[in-house]
């Protein structure tokens, strides 16, 4: 019964999802939405799924279509309001977070999404270059120039990479988002 | 002190620390709990199933 099998990877693989689609989108309560739209859609389609394929891949392709699809509605819908949009991600605050680390995630959250989910899938949920292409339906070429753009970005914007000693570029956009401006 | 830009344009220490954190971001999220509404969800995928399932398309 390898649909039993394939739904215990499914449940196995919601940690991942999650922290994949709270990556793509910045907002924990929209994540939640998308990680339930993917488990109803992969539940409901587990005949589509090919046994000893990557599983996880293949849930993660679903969320990131699902994004991107809804990403697209609400531009238009933006657009329709006052004609133009805006790229930013809102992100939450959380108390308790350390400010380097709330100021590395409204540095994320700056990233187009094409670089931050390249850099997120390949940096941190541990898929190669070709599963990411893969998941992303794009060239392996493309996967590695926007993975390098994501870094060399979050690097400037985390005054990594200072353009000459002493000259102060410290943030200024990453602390107003992290200040819920 | 070699902070030398590599080829890329980044040194090899800030794309250290860069891939260091990013991995922390991820981790972090990746061990919250989960929602009660995931499990809420399977619960109810499951019942579903097993009470109506045979009639959505088992013909083939």
């Amino acid at each position: 019964m390898t649909e039993f099998v394939a739904r215990d990877e499914i449940i196995a693989a919601i940690p991942s999802l999650r922290a994949f689609a709270i990556s793509l989108c910045g907002r924990t309560d929209q994540a939640d939405d998308l990680v339930q739209d993917t488990l109803v859609k992969a539940w409901g389609n587990i005949a589509s799924y090919t046994p000893g394929t990557n599983l996880r891949a293949w849930l993660f392709t679903i969320l990131r279509n699902s994004f991107y699809s809804q990403l697209r509605k609400r531009k238009r819908e933006v657009e329709d309001v006052d004609g133009v949009h805006s790229n930013a991600l809102s992100v939450e605050a959380s108390q308790s977070e350390h400010i380097r680390m709330r100021e590395f995630r409204s540095a994320l959250a700056l990233l187009p999404e094409d670089q931050r989910e390249a850099l997120v899938l390949v940096g941190a949920a541990g898929y190669s270059y070709e599963e990411t292409a893969e998941i992303c339906g794009c060239a392996v070429g493309t996967i590695k120039s926007r993975v390098n753009r994501a870094r060399k970005k979050l690097a400037t914007l985390l005054d990594e990479e200072p353009a000459e000693p002493g000259e102060a570029i410290r943030l200024p956009k990453v602390e107003a988002l992290a200040a819920g401006l | 002190m070699d902070s030398r830009r590599g080829t890329e344009g980044l040194s090899d220490e800030a794309s250290q620390r860069i891939g260091q954190e990013l991995k922390a971001y991820y981790d972090g999220l990746v061990n919250e709990p989960l929602p009660d509404r995931f499990v809420q969800l399977l619960q109810q995928m499951e019942q579903k199933e097993k009470s109506g399932g045979k009639q959505g398309g088992n013909g083939q």
